[in-house]
């Protein structure tokens, strides 16, 4: 067993200090909204689960790309955690942001450009997952996958010029779209910032467990055929 | 706006993505060990085979 290095040490306490900061801010310190009220709040985990989301999908995207190129298995493990991570904060996203609309728009669910989109971005990785475990040749399964992963990079984009090109009840909150900032209180901004990086962290920390795994993982196939 | 207007959908909020979080930490942590063991197990019995 090998013993944790300097970043496995380091990120757990560091993850615990910014996730604390973050509740603080978010329930004791940052201003109510004054249209919203206290459901507002949501806004910043709602904001750091995209921001973990479209992470993890570039991070599927690259890996995919180079994985297609390469053909090493580092960048196969790379993509499939990435995804799924990112169909979990995905997934969160989703859910924080129905949440959120039901008392704001009156509707769990829309069918508005971005959030459609959102949704076709979730199936895609889905389908991605979904292909690794039903393909009969795992490396068939793999390049299937990666090319899905790399597609998937289009419907990043389109999410994030939805609102600015097709008519959307959803906001543009970081810069609005007359380009200027939609949140004016900078404590407001440092929340969102603050719990933004405490989540980012999350992600990375999971990312490297989940890595971890996959090198256990080569670790029991090749053992396994070395005893075959 | 009423300070404690909907305040069950931001507790819900945050509840459903810890809870997110915390199965999947749980799984993964689950995985992680039964595969270490598994590891373990397979270098013992290639250590007991002989050569």
């Amino acid at each position: 067993m090998r013993s944790p290095d300097l970043t496995d040490r380091i990120l757990p306490p560091a993850v615990i200090a910014i996730m604390l900061a973050a509740l603080y801010l978010v329930f004791v310190r940052v201003p109510t909204d004054a249209f919203q009220g206290p459901v507002q709040r949501i806004f910043y985990v709602h904001m750091a689960m995209w921001l973990s989301t479209f992470t993890a999908f570039a991070i599927v995207g690259v890996a995919s790309l180079l994985y297609l190129v390469k053909r090493t298995p580092h960048w196969d493990h790379l993509g499939r955690a990435a995804a799924e991570l990112g169909l979990l904060f995905c997934t969160l996203g989703l859910a924080t942001g129905s949440i959120w609309a039901k008392p704001i728009w009156n509707t769990w669910w829309t069918w508005d450009p971005r959030l459609t989109l959102t949704l076709i971005l979730w199936m895609i990785y889905a389908a991605y997952l979904l292909l690794r475990s039903l393909a009969n040749e795992p490396q068939q399964g793999a390049t299937l996958a990666a090319i899905l992963g790399v597609s998937g990079v289009v419907d990043l984009y389109l999410i994030n010029r939805a609102v600015y090109w097709w008519r959307s009840i959803h906001p543009a909150v970081i810069v609005d779209r007359q380009g200027g900032t939609g949140l004016a209180d900078p404590l407001m901004r440092a929340t969102l910032i603050v719990t933004m990086l405490a989540f980012f962290l999350v992600f990375l920390w999971l990312l490297r467990l989940r890595l971890r795994a996959a090198r256990l993982q080569d670790a029991v196939d090749d053992l396994r055929a070395e005893l075959a | 706006m009423n300070e404690s207007a909907h305040l069950e959908y931001l507790i819900a909020a945050y509840a459903v993505v810890w809870l997110g979080v915390l199965i999947y930490v749980t799984g993964l942590a689950r995985r992680s060990s039964a595969l270490e063991r598994e590891v373990a197990e397979l270098r013992e019995l290639l250590a007991k085979r002989p050569r």
